[in-house]
């Protein structure tokens, strides 16, 4: 027997069975597999949510990967991994968003300026992006997890009603929303 | 929800490539120009900071806390493990040495004398009890000690001659009452009241 059948690489092994290692055996192959397929998702998606800063992403992105390391029984392997990930990082965020609910919305106010004053003026995917990321920010937190979740992240909507403990209904609704606020945005811009 | 329909087709199709169903469907509920502001929004979300990655240190220190959480058991059983020796190798190599020890300290015993140690029991003394039974005892009982005084002549008489009750004592004083002086009897204590 070939020794590659014995021993198949763990790289091709599915999130569940990786999770399964690193819970029985420590294994830190394992892990390390899994921090190459999530971490640079997992890293943007905290960026995405956290105003752009990058400082506070790399902080958030340790600390769910600690948590795998520290506590992996807490997963259910009947869960999908991709979107128990996404939950615990929900979660990490609304905590942030609980703790500094009026930092945001200063932080929100110095990214609007910075982008006003600095953006090149004759580079109009710039310009729309600060416009797109600048209406984003002014969502509220439910709306933006979702509009992230759905546009960015590439999540079904079962996905985010399961990640957000909500009913799809609800995500529905505020995708809903999120949009109609979000296209007002770039039709001014475009207008403009 | 029907504008969730619509963000289905503008993620897939430009307004001019839409068929006519799907253009009515879409100019019921918004015009051309805001389908195509939807379209370029969905289009462009995804690749929003798309290029930022974490940090490469990041994975390091990580890794370093996955090594440190290995408890020290499944170090040592990964290192048994992954000697250049494999275990079923050991195992047989002991299997082997085990028969020769036992072998070895039997020849080892086979070549030295062993010296016995006997314990014998002997007896130089017999004791034999013989109970002997008397049938008469008298116990009589004879003064050999009797303590006597010192001075004999000395009585404890000579010690108080006089009984105590017989001591006479003088009650006089006791029994008398100071009355004190009258101020008639005492002129110069009537001077000292009346001055």
């Amino acid at each position: 027997m070939p020794n590659s059948d014995r021993h198949p690489d763990i790289r091709t092994y599915p999130d569940a069975r990786l999770m399964q290692e690193i819970a029985l055996h420590n294994n830190e192959r394992a892990f390390e597999v899994l921090y190459d397929r999530y971490s640079a998702r997992m890293y943007r998606y905290f960026y995405r949510l956290l105003w752009q800063n990058a400082a506070k992403s790399e902080d958030f992105t340790q600390d769910l990967f600690l948590k795998i390391i520290e506590k992996p029984h807490l997963y259910d392997p009947s869960r999908n991994f991709c979107t128990w990930l996404y939950t615990l990082a929900t979660n990490m965020c609304k905590n942030e968003y609980r703790r500094k609910l009026t930092l945001s919305l200063q932080e929100t106010e110095v990214q609007e300026q910075i982008y006003h004053t600095f953006l090149p003026e004759k580079l109009d995917q710039q310009r729309l992006d600060a416009e797109l990321r600048e209406a984003i920010g002014q969502l509220n937190e439910p709306h933006r997890q979702c509009f992230v979740l759905r546009y960015q992240e590439d999540c079904s909507v079962a996905q985010i009603a399961e990640i957000m403990d909500c009913p799809e209904g609800t995500i529905k609704s505020r995708l809903h929303y999120a949009l109609k606020q979000i296209t007002e945005k770039v039709g001014a811009f475009y207008k403009a | 929800m029907q504008f969730l329909n619509i963000e289905e087709l503008a993620l897939q199709k430009d307004f001019d490539a839409l068929l006519p169903q799907e253009r009515a469907q879409v100019l019921a509920n918004m015009s051309q120009t805001e389908y195509a502001h939807l379209r370029a929004l969905l289009l462009c979300a995804p690749q929003l900071d798309a290029e930022i990655v974490p940090p490469p240190a990041l994975k390091g220190r990580l890794m370093a806390q996955m090594l440190a959480q290995k408890p020290a058991l499944a170090v040592s059983k990964r290192g048994l493990l992954h000697r250049a020796v494999p275990v079923w190798q050991m195992l047989l190599a002991a299997a082997a040495v085990i028969p020769l020890i036992y072998i070895a300290q039997g020849a080892k015993n086979q070549g030295e004398v062993q010296p016995i140690t006997l314990v014998q029991t002997k007896t130089d003394t017999v004791f034999q009890e013989k109970i002997i039974w008397r049938d008469r005892i008298k116990i009589r009982t004879r003064i050999v000690f009797r303590e006597k005084p010192n001075h004999p002549e000395m009585a404890a008489s000579d010690l108080f001659p006089v009984p105590i009750a017989v001591l006479p004592i003088d009650t006089t004083e006791l029994n008398s009452v100071s009355k004190g002086s009258s101020l008639a009897d005492d002129p110069a204590l009537m001077g000292f009241f009346t001055k």
